[in-house]
């Protein structure tokens, strides 16, 4: 080892700790510096730290984050969560891996340039299939415009410079521009919009203030743009474009300064454009068009864990402030006692929105009753449900609202000290939680001596579950352990430790502010307030969305989601995630409760909600989940270890069209066990997808044993062909990457079914609908 | 103090115990594989799982806290079923013969690879008690099924068994029925894989006994020719003792089959990693004696291994507490020489 990299490491452990627990921030900081963890700098660690080998070896190996092969420059994270999967996130893989020429046991290109990653849910689930490569992100990408993204990548990083807007004076503002800059709308382009919308203001002299705000929930139609003049209502621009900026403000704000003659002029001209028809982007996007949809979309819906997402900058403590901020807070300290706090807590009826639902003021009566007098309060914002982000979206958006939760959280049952457990493919999230919290600090919000810090996860699904993310602060392998003890007993440290979901947190401000009863008002018998889903897949609306417990699935689908998209029949939602199941459309009138939706064989979960139809296979679904499941286990315990694993050969078996006459008993019987016998909630849940698809589509299970896929997805057991509508023009043959059309112009095309690699790019090029699947 | 009723019998424990101990103050066994009395409990391999009533499922009781007012079942069909459930899944990821070839083969069952390790290794009997064989009017079929001739042509075992009888080695039949095997069988060797079994053996070719049978240079030589694909552990495994109890079948659930390894750098254990059920005794045994570097689990889910880290050899891995380890390895995934 040289000594630049001696330096690194002991500077490393002095800047981060030797002990133990310290093992994973180490291991991040390391990867962050060699983009992998070089065998010779982990040696060295444990030389001169607390930390073993067995330590460190088992600690490394077992989040994905971490890599043991030298990775590309950049980084292509192909996202597979499950918005992406049912829109061929596989072909985009694929299509990477071909162009990159990729083989299939490795993940980076011969060069070093590239390293492919598949990736749970990025949080942009409308744009799918979504890929990041760097910090850029590509939405709606196919198998054959991988090579596209590639360069325009490579494009973008050549002629890279930084603009930086000038600052518009304080003071000066008479009106508001507000944009959402979250990862998703960042995404989207809302960065570039933002960076534009400061430079036309400060060009022109308006007096406005550009100002970042938290998500809207509404992620199909960002770069959202609102225009907020007082005593006027607020117009909303969709889809804007950094060259609509201008447009933008000029049409809201007279420009001011020397400027004053020449813009005014110029705006004339441009009112004039404005008003013409044939110039679309402002007219297509303006505010009547708002209206239609905007109010069917946040109509059946409720805010209460999202209240501030949208309205304010998430950055800003004396903007929360000024909305109510840390007033149920204060009302805690000053006139309630910690008892009266959980009590009122109780009266709501809140139940945990992590998953399971258990009721939250008898939580925290547990933790406050435990004995010691040290205790703890985790935030579990690893959100590992590969098809959800909204506790993302409330760490990005409203941090300060969380951390409020938090405090009171920590008043009620006498904790001292406080973790954010967030994922570390969040980086948004954690830099603004970490902002917020030194924010807190400074103003003496936290009281007198509650710390907060913040943990970044290493990616395992299973450090979502409340013992193995204790282990994982702990700096060890995130197995999860028995309950009795809960960790309301014994949990960080084996401490009393309260662990709650980042959701959870955010409703209990709104709580204390408004009452038990405010809340209790809405929602069903058991369950109480509003829920926030993810809502994505194959509706024309998706994004965030916050409704009230009770709610029919239905309601969400067509009111809210706005149908399915090209008017397809509608077939199932898959709720809950890897844990839940799929419903029926048939069973569409199933109220959104945690009851009703385990009596139809599915499972709250943290929130996701991906809305399938006619296209979707439901055994390529149930593989899908089984799939993530397997590969998330631990590995502990002998049902989930080797149980999902023989599951998942079965599955894999009847999506190939191998499928044996007992197959399905036998997957039958296997679910029945790892349910039962698995020692965490992983395991438990892990055979949910399959047997709720099971009961209710078990027809398509049999078609598959009989050599057919209805929804022609499962790639073995369908074939492409060109119709007699082929007209000729070649362009499937000009994109098959697997050369397996040949280019015949002006005659009719034909595929060569053993060449063909089913990636569907010829049926999605050809003009003329001429390809169809068999 | 936590009361608790046990398939209906109550007991009451002291704070901080399990399930499992309330079961042994009754008496009522609770198959183990994954627990071993005096090293932390790790709830993996799921043999022990009991009912409580109100809990959802079945949760292991070597790791489950016993709590006031509990009421537990030990032995239901439900748990029986879940145990069988438990073993067959663990014999479908679990590589290896427990009786090698020759031994199956053989229709006396003698432990054929347990005598030859004893000439091998130039023990002596007692002379005068030379013992009965059925040997001498065998058509030997073990030395058919002798997987030696793979490699070249196979151990004369029935000489070896004829010296050993008349050298007074005990030649006897293993356990009650010694030729069931639970494991997916190791069958024909795949390429690289004899390499794991010819390694320390002797690459001589076959001996052929004189008609005064074999020299004791000559037996100790052949003898060192057998690759001992057998199990050491047959006798002693957890894993076919109750595998045998419950009925499981070995082959219900069928998998890839993963290639044969046998490590043998230890001077004093050998390790077969296709034999280990991830239940982490050997981890927390070298870790509380503060190995050096001591073993680790590596990976997730079902690649999950053992090994030492840093690729170092169990030699380093385990430099105080390879035999207590192998004795403590419910399987014969770590065993004695
Ligand atoms: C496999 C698995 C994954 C989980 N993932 C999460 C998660 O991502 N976020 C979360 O809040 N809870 C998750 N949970 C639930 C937690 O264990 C715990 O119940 C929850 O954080 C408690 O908070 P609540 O009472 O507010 O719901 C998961 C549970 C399991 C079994
Ligand atoms: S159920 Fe799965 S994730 Fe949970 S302990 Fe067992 S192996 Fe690990
Ligand atoms: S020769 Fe001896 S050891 Fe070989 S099969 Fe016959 S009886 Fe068994
Ligand atoms: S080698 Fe033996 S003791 Fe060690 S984990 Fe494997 S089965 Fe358990
Ligand atoms: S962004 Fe791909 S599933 Fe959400
Ligand atoms: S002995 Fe309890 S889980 Fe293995």
């Amino acid at each position: 080892m040289n000594q630049a990299d001696l330096t690194f490491v002991d500077g490393l452990i002095e800047r981060i700790g030797q002990n133990p627990d310290a093992v994973i921030p180490i291991l991040q900081a390391i990867q962050e510096h060699y983009r992998y963890l070089p065998r010779e700098v982990l040696e060295r660690v444990c030389e001169i730290s607390e930390i073993t080998p067995a330590r460190i070896e088992g600690v490394a190996t077992f989040y994905t984050q971490f890599r043991h092969r030298p990775a590309g420059e950049h980084t292509i994270r192909v996202c597979v969560g499950t918005a992406c999967h049912v829109q061929g996130a596989g072909a985009v893989h694929d299509g990477f891996c071909r162009h990159l020429d990729i083989p299939p046991d490795d993940d980076t290109d011969a060069a070093g340039v590239f390293t492919v990653e598949k990736v749970a849910c990025l949080g942009c689930c409308s744009l799918a299939p979504v890929v990041q490569i760097g910090d850029v992100t590509y939405g709606h990408l196919s198998g054959d415009t991988a090579a596209d993204a590639v360069r325009d990548f490579l494009n973008l990083q050549s002629r890279r410079v930084h603009r930086k807007a000038r600052p518009v004076e304080p003071g000066a503002e008479v009106g508001e521009i507000r944009i959402s800059l979250d990862t998703c709308c960042i995404a989207r382009g809302c960065g570039a919009v933002y960076e534009a919308l400061c430079e036309a203001v400060a060009r022109s002299g308006a007096r406005a203030s550009v100002k970042r705000v938290g998500c809207t929930g509404m992620s199909y139609i960002t770069p959202l743009v609102e225009v907020v003049l007082p005593g006027l209502p607020p117009s909303l621009y969709a889809g804007v474009k950094p060259e609509d900026a201008e447009a933008i403000v000029l049409r809201h704000f007279r420009p001011g300064g020397i400027m004053r003659k020449i813009k005014t002029s110029a705006s004339h001209i441009l009112e004039n454009i404005l008003t013409d028809d044939a110039w679309e982007p402002v007219t297509r996007y303006s505010t009547d068009v708002r209206e239609a949809i905007i109010s069917e979309f946040t109509g059946p819906q409720k805010r209460i864990a999202t209240e501030q997402a949208g309205s304010a900058d998430p950055a800003d403590l004396d903007e929360y402030i000024s909305g109510g901020g840390f007033e149920a807070l204060r009302k805690c300290t000053d006139e309630l006692s910690p008892e009266q706090v959980i009590d009122e807590i109780t009266r709501s009826g809140l139940r945990g929105r992590g998953g399971a639902g258990f009721v939250t003021g008898l939580k925290w009566l547990h933790v406050r009753q435990a004995h010691g007098e040290k205790k703890y309060i985790i935030c579990n914002g690893d959100e590992g449900d590969p098809g959800a982000f909204m506790d993302r979206l409330l760490l990005e958006s409203q941090p300060y609202r969380i951390i409020e939760g938090v405090v009171i959280a920590a008043y009620a049952v006498g904790a001292d000290e406080g973790i954010f457990y967030i994922r570390a493919e969040y980086p948004l999230a954690i830099k603004r939680m970490t902002d917020a919290i030194e924010q807190c600090r400074q103003r003496n919000l936290l009281g007198p001596k509650l710390r907060l810090r913040i943990v970044p996860g290493a990616g395992a699904f299973v450090c979502g579950e409340e013992t193995a993310l204790i282990a994982s602060i702990e700096g060890r392998r995130g197995m999860p352990r028995p309950r009795p003890p809960y960790p309301a007993q014994s949990g960080l440290n084996g401490k009393p430790t309260l662990v709650n979901n980042t959701e959870t947190f955010s409703m209990v401000p709104w709580i204390i502010r408004n009452g038990a009863g405010a809340f209790s008002d809405t929602g069903t018998d058991l369950s109480k307030g509003t829920k926030v889903f993810a809502l994505a897949g194959r509706v024309v609306r998706g994004g965030l969305v916050e409704v009230p417990m009770g709610i029919t699935i239905h309601e969400i689908v067509e009111q809210i989601g706005g149908g399915i998209i090209d008017s397809k029949a509608f077939k199932a939602v898959q709720i809950g995630g890897p844990s839940g199941g799929c419903i029926p459309a048939s069973l569409a009138d199933t109220p959104i409760d945690y009851e009703s939706l385990v009596g139809v064989g599915a499972f709250m979960g943290s929130g996701g909600l991906v809305v399938l139809d006619e296209t979707d296979c439901m055994v390529d679904i149930a593989r899908y989940f089984l799939a993530f499941t397997q590969d998330q286990s631990c590995g502990k315990c002998t049902f989930c270890r080797i149980g999902t694993r023989q599951m998942l050969d079965i599955l894999n078996r009847i999506c190939s069209g191998e499928g044996r006459g007992d197959d399905l008993e036998r997957l039958e019987h296997l679910a029945g066990a790892v349910g039962k016998s698995s020692l965490c909630g992983l395991g438990k849940s892990a055979p949910n997808p399959v047997i709720s698809t099971l009961r209710y589509f078990r027809d398509e299970y049999e078609a598959h044993l009989a050599g057919v896929c209805p929804a022609g997805v499962c790639k073995d057991l369908i074939k492409y062909v060109i119709t007699d509508d082929c007209i000729g023009c070649t362009l499937c043959a000009q994109h098959c990457p697997a050369d397996a059309i040949e280019m015949k112009p002006h005659e009719k095309h034909e595929i060569d079914v053993e060449k063909c690699i089913r990636c569907g790019t010829c049926m999605r090029v050809c003009p003329a609908d001429a390809i169809k699947v068999e | 103090m936590p009361h608790l009723m046990i398939d209906n019998r109550k007991v009451e424990v002291a704070d901080g115990e399990t399930i499992l101990d309330a079961a042994k103050k009754l008496r009522i066994e609770i198959p183990t594989m994954c627990f071993l009395e005096g090293v932390r409990a790790n709830a993996s391999c799921m043999l022990c799982v009991v009912k409580v009533e109100g809990l959802a499922g079945l949760v292991p009781a070597c790791a489950t806290l016993a709590r006031d007012g509990m009421k537990v079942q030990t032995d239901t069909d439900e748990i029986r079923t879940a145990r069988t459930d438990a073993l067959e899944l663990l014999l479908s990821d679990h590589l290896g013969d427990c009786v090698a070839t020759c031994q199956s083969a053989c229709p006396a069952g003698l432990n054929i690879p347990l005598v030859l390790r004893q000439i091998a290794a130039g023990q002596t009997g007692d002379a005068d008690g030379a013992s009965e064989i059925p040997c001498d009017d065998c058509p030997a079929p073990c030395e058919r099924a002798c997987r030696r001739k793979q490699f070249d042509s196979p151990v004369s075992i029935r000489a070896l068994m004829q010296y050993a009888a008349a050298a007074g080695l005990v030649v006897q039949p293993s356990g009650p029925d010694n030729r069931r095997r639970f494991s997916v069988h190791i069958g024909r060797l795949q390429e690289g894989e004899i390499e794991q079994f010819l390694a320390g053996t002797n690459r001589g070719g076959r001996i052929e006994p004189s008609d005064d049978g074999l020299t004791e240079d000559q037996a100790r030589d052949e003898a060192r020719r057998c690759m001992h694909c057998d199990c050491r552990k047959a006798d002693a495994c957890k894993l076919r003792y109750y595998a045998e109890l419950y009925g499981a079948k070995a082959r219900r659930y069928k998998g890839e089959r993963r290639s044969f390894v046998q490590n043998r750098e230890h001077p004093d254990v050998i390790y077969e990693p296709g034999k280990c059920i991830a239940c982490g005794l050997c981890v927390r045994i070298a870790e509380d004696a503060r190995e050096e570097l001591g073993l680790t689990f590596i990976g997730r889910g079902f690649d999950v291994r053992v090994t030492v880290p840093f690729d170092r050899s169990i030699a380093e891995g385990l430099k105080t507490t390879a035999l207590q380890c192998a004795a403590a390895c419910p399987t014969g995934a770590l065993s004695q020489r």
